[in-house]
């Protein structure tokens, strides 16, 4: 057997085989991105900056509207939890016009180390297009920040409103104060692909993006062997949103080229290390993971981002946990990491 | 347009059906000869290439799956090209490590000339994929049959590309044993 038959083989699979593959990729996911591919333009355009009346007035389209898309949306998840919900984000409701599509921030949702902001983009025939939102910025209070991600969802098919979530993690604090979300062209691909669609505009957007910090540390300190590795617990942070895990491997010097050095096929370690196992187990009995595998069926996370750098003979990890509804936390039981239990007092 | 409207136009074999089958597929196709083929104009000729394909074999053919009959056909087409091509200079696009990444599949006893390219090979590979979690199943695809860039899956799954790739070289060995399970078993 050749490769190529491989190829060749793998290439008359079953049609529904290939087009679940895309819808999969299509679906509302969080995804990762990395910032620093924002389409800058040479010429700024006539920009249109109109702060909504919404705000001002306390006109919305309900309080758990423009939160709502923040979360996933299969009906499973319990309903918002309307005093956490006030406490951790704001109805925004600024808008930007140019070139003839609206862009609307919905709502801000944030707690220590993650950012949600959801956004709507009105434009005639806009229902069918992905976005690509690698193409949008946001600078101000979060400036400096580069990692993060964002999804496309459309709720309401048919009312040219696309809906895009975008999500800000990072290993240091998210500050307060006024953000700026700056859209410079609208990238439309269908596909992802190629054969993009452009509008070419410019969308600045100022909110509020202050919250109360609900946030948790629990004890740390504790000594883990990961795979034989050492590493200790640095600090464990908790809100209803999400969970940060910060610690630092001390592989030995050997042990630490090979987890960095290592060709990229090999580097379950590194990984492993990036996202360290962990169950969140509530008073109820129901149980939150870290999917480090695609084994659990349901880990209620919406997304794991995970990251490391080295430090002399140590590696600093980190990794934020995005939680796929409130996750109120007296409702915690305990947070087990790579098997040390960790009651929530 | 639904996908048997535009059909329809086949078996009618009005000139409608192409410009119908280009809107609605138009991305998607191109999508795939691009990557195979590095470059705007071969890809769009292959792209043109399948929907002439699709004209010869609708009628008599009424595809179940508009999409992916032609996923099939620019694909292949696009194959062929590259074989042909000066596109097939290494390092070119995501098939030279598509390719490498598939030689690690490949059983170190199997019967080699009886697979051939033979349905029996796909069968075994729908099997293994079957047998795969959706999301580990749909990785699996997206890199080997659209040529998929890690650092797109890595984007579009929230995952690193790190683990992207410990993803799939875990899934290749994984065939590597199924298809030698079942060269014995066969």
């Amino acid at each position: 057997m050749k490769k190529e038959d491989l190829l060749n083989a793998i290439g008359n699979i079953q049609d529904d085989l290939i087009l679940s593959a895309i819808d999969d990729s299509k679906e509302s996911r969080p995804k990762r991105i990395r910032r620093g591919l924002m389409v800058t333009l040479a010429a700024a355009l006539v920009l249109t900056l109109t702060v909504g009346v919404g705000a001002a007035s306390g006109i919305f389209r309900g309080l758990e509207d423009p939160f709502a898309p923040a979360f996933r949306n299969d009906g499973s998840a319990p309903p918002l939890d309307r005093e956490l919900v006030e406490k951790l984000g704001h109805p925004v409701g600024v808008s930007a016009t140019d070139q003839g599509v609206t862009v609307t921030v919905d709502s801000v949702l944030r707690d220590r180390y993650t950012c949600t902001v959801v956004t709507s983009i009105a434009m005639p025939g806009i229902e069918k297009q992905e976005i690509d939102y690698e193409a949008m910025e946001m600078s101000g209070a979060l400036d400096g920040f580069s990692s993060g991600g964002g999804y496309t969802t459309n709720f309401t098919p048919g009312d040219d409103t696309l809906q895009i979530i975008r999500v800000w993690e990072s290993e240091e604090p998210f500050p307060e104060g006024e953000a700026t979300m700056t859209i410079d062209t609208l990238v439309f691909n269908r596909y992802r692909f190629l054969r993009e669609k452009k509008v070419e505009g410019k969308w600045e957007l100022k909110f509020d993006i202050s919250y109360e910090d609900l946030s948790t540390e629990l004890p740390a300190g504790q000594v883990l062997s990961v795979e034989g590795i050492e590493t200790t617990l640095d600090e464990i942070t908790i809100s209803p949103l999400s969970m940060m895990v910060k610690h630092t491997a001390e592989p030995g010097e050997a042990d630490l080229e090979q987890v960095i050095e290592t060709e990229p096929y090999e580097r379950t370690l590194k990984n492993h290390l990036e996202e360290l196992a962990c169950v969140i187990t509530k008073k109820d009995g129901t149980q939150f993971f870290c999917p480090g595998t695609f084994e659990e069926k349901e880990t209620h996370m919406q997304s794991v981002h995970g990251d490391s750098k080295q430090q002399g003979e140590k590696l600093k990890c980190w990794y934020v946990l995005r939680f796929d509804q409130m996750l109120p936390l007296d409702e915690i039981q305990s947070i087990t990491i790579e098997g040390v239990e960790i009651p929530l007092a | 347009m639904e996908d048997q409207e535009i059909i329809e136009l086949y078996w009618k074999r009005s000139e409608k059906a192409i410009s119908a089958t280009e809107e609605k597929y138009g991305g998607y196709c191109y999508a795939i000869a691009y990557r195979i083929l590095q470059n705007d104009e071969d890809a769009q000729e292959c792209v043109n290439d399948a929907y002439f394909s699709a004209w010869r074999a609708i009628p008599p053919g009424r595809p179940e799956k508009l999409q992916a009959f032609l996923g099939k056909l620019v694909r292949n087409t696009s194959l062929n090209r590259r074989k042909e091509s000066h596109a097939q200079k290494r390092g070119e696009g995501q098939i030279p490590l598509a390719l490498s990444e598939l030689e690690e599949c490949i059983p170190a006893v199997t019967r080699v000339e009886e697979y051939g390219e033979s349905a029996e090979l796909t069968n075994a590979i729908e099997r293994f994929l079957y047998a795969q979690t959706q999301p580990k199943r749909n990785i699996f695809i997206r890199r080997y049959w659209y040529l998929s860039p890690i650092r797109e899956l890595a984007k579009e799954y929230g995952m690193s590309q790190s683990k992207i790739k410990s993803l799939l070289f875990r899934m290749r060995k994984e065939l590597k044993t199924h298809l030698e399970k079942e060269d014995f078993l066969l």
